[in-house]
Order: C-alpha cells, then structure tokens, then sequence
C-alpha cells in the first residue's frame, strides 16, 4: 500500500510502497484511511521539534494522527465492529488498565503509543493499526474524510473549552491565541456551550 | 497570582468522549470544521502549502484520490518522450 512517511528530519516525506498492517493483537483494529488531517505537528514532527519529547523515533515511519475511515478488520475478541463501519480515531492507543485510562484519561495513558507521532505508523496511508479502544462508531452513511480533523484540531479545542468552562460565565471574556482550525473549533464549541459571549 | 487565585491550566488532546460527543454535536450540524481535500501522493506538496500558510481551514489528505498534479507531471512527461 501507499504511504507517506518521514525517512529524514528537515528533508520532505516520501510517498512509498510499503506492506499492509497485519492483525497481531487481539484487539487490534485496522482501518482503510478516508481522509487523514494535515497538522502543524506534522510539520514541527519533520523540523526535528518533538524529536526529543517523542522519546527519539526510529525513523522512517509514516505521519498522521487525525484520522477516519472505515473498519477494515478486526482482532478476535473485537465484537462491536466490523467490516465498513465508518469510523474516527482518538489518537493515542491506550492500555486500558492504568489509572489514567481508568478515569478516562486516555491521553494520560502511561503505556500509550501515538501512531504518526512516536514510531508508530500513522494515517498518511491506505490502511492504519490501532487498538479497539481508540475507534470511535460514525453514525451510519456518515463521510469520515472531512472529519479526520476532528481526532486532534477538534477534540483539543474541545477538551480546552469544557476545562475552562467552569471558570467562566455569562458575560465572561475569553482571549484565543491564534487563528488556525483548533482555534475554530475552539469558538464553535464555546458558542455552542452558550457559556461565553 | 496569589491574591486574584490565578490559576495556569495545560491542555492534552482530549479525552475519547469528548470526541465522542464532539461527533455527536457535528451529527446534530452544531460544530462544522472547514477541510477540504487533496491526494495522499501530495503530502509533501500539502505540507508545503501549510507551511506558507496558503491551506484555510484543514488539509484533508485522502488515499486514492487522483493526483492532478502527478497526471499532468505524466502528462509532460509522455508529451517530452
């Protein structure tokens, strides 16, 4: 299958045949890639910025953390999807036991992986592994392309906007730094929660 | 900081049910996101325009869409041979 991936900090991705993922786990999923978001991560992941906090990747590897599609197959003990279920992806895999998972907290998790960030394949490709836990179900006839963005720009903006909700009030005033689509999701989420002006 | 009680809060990503429900408010048409898509073969291309801020809203890349710009790189290619 087709994937880009990075072989060499500060040099572009190659668009390169490599082999399809395999189901190892038991809870393993693998999904057929609709659409996968273009983040300034994956910029800064080329300029060598998160190189050191992702633990030092081995490259290459193929980027790309917002990602949906469709379920193409799952491991044995996944009984609650199949085969062209459309779906979204939170973007960590996560162990599920841990305390941090156990509140929710999945991008806590301590044993987490981050496919596209630290080694692990990402959604620049046909087909991408992740675990069960991660998979998100559209509901059905949904189109997953455009709302890959939603697994990183959206869900942050998101998540930021819930935390500072019990803090504010009607008639609070909110500053946002920037202008790029978490800051547009941030604005419509707030708007959406009526809580700010 | 102390006599306003300021507090510094960070922000990872989110939880797998605030994305959850974030698809729920987009099913109910109350959170859009601008995306428009390109060919997974443009990645490098994509990331270019991203980088020089010509990209509005979010890049979607999707595998399998045709790619015009490697069609008409063919294209001149066959026209020069």
């Amino acid at each position: 299958m087709k994937a880009a991936r990075i072989f060499d900090y500060h040099k572009p991705l190659k668009v390169v045949e490599v082999p399809e993922p395999r189901i190892a786990g038991p809870t393993d999923v693998i999904v057929r890639i609709a659409g996968a978001g273009v983040c300034r991560t994956d910029l800064h992941i080329v300029d060598e910025v998160w190189r050191e906090a992702l633990g030092d990747p081995k490259l290459p590897y193929t980027i790309g953390h917002e990602n949906a599609g469709f379920i193409e197959e799952v491991g044995p003990t996944v009984t609650h999807l199949k085969k062209g279920d459309p779906v979204i992806l939170h973007p960590v895999m996560s162990c599920g036991v841990c305390r941090a998972c156990r509140a929710g907290n999945d991008m806590h998790c301590v044993s987490t992986l981050f496919p596209g960030l630290d080694g692990t394949d990402g959604g620049y490709a046909e087909l991408l592994k992740t675990s069960a836990r991660s998979v998100i179900k559209l509901a059905p006839g949904t189109d997953p392309a455009s709302l890959a963005p939603y697994a990183d720009a959206g869900v942050t903006a998101y998540h930021a906007v819930k935390k500072i909700a019990p803090a504010t009030y009607p008639g609070s005033t909110a500053v946002v730094v920037g202008v790029g689509p978490t800051r547009s999701s941030a604005t419509a989420a707030r708007s959406n929660r009526q809580r700010w002006r | 900081m102390i006599s306003r009680e300021l507090t510094v809060v960070g922000n990872l990503v989110g939880t797998y049910n605030d994305l959850a429900e974030l698809m729920e408010l987009n099913h109910q048409g109350k959170v859009k996101i601008a995306a428009d898509r390109f060919p997974l073969e443009d990645a490098v291309d994509v990331m270019h325009q991203l980088e020089e801020g010509k990209i509005e809203g979010r890049a979607v890349l999707v595998p399998g869409m045709p790619s015009a710009k490697k069609e008409a790189k063919e294209v001149a290619a066959v026209r020069r041979a």
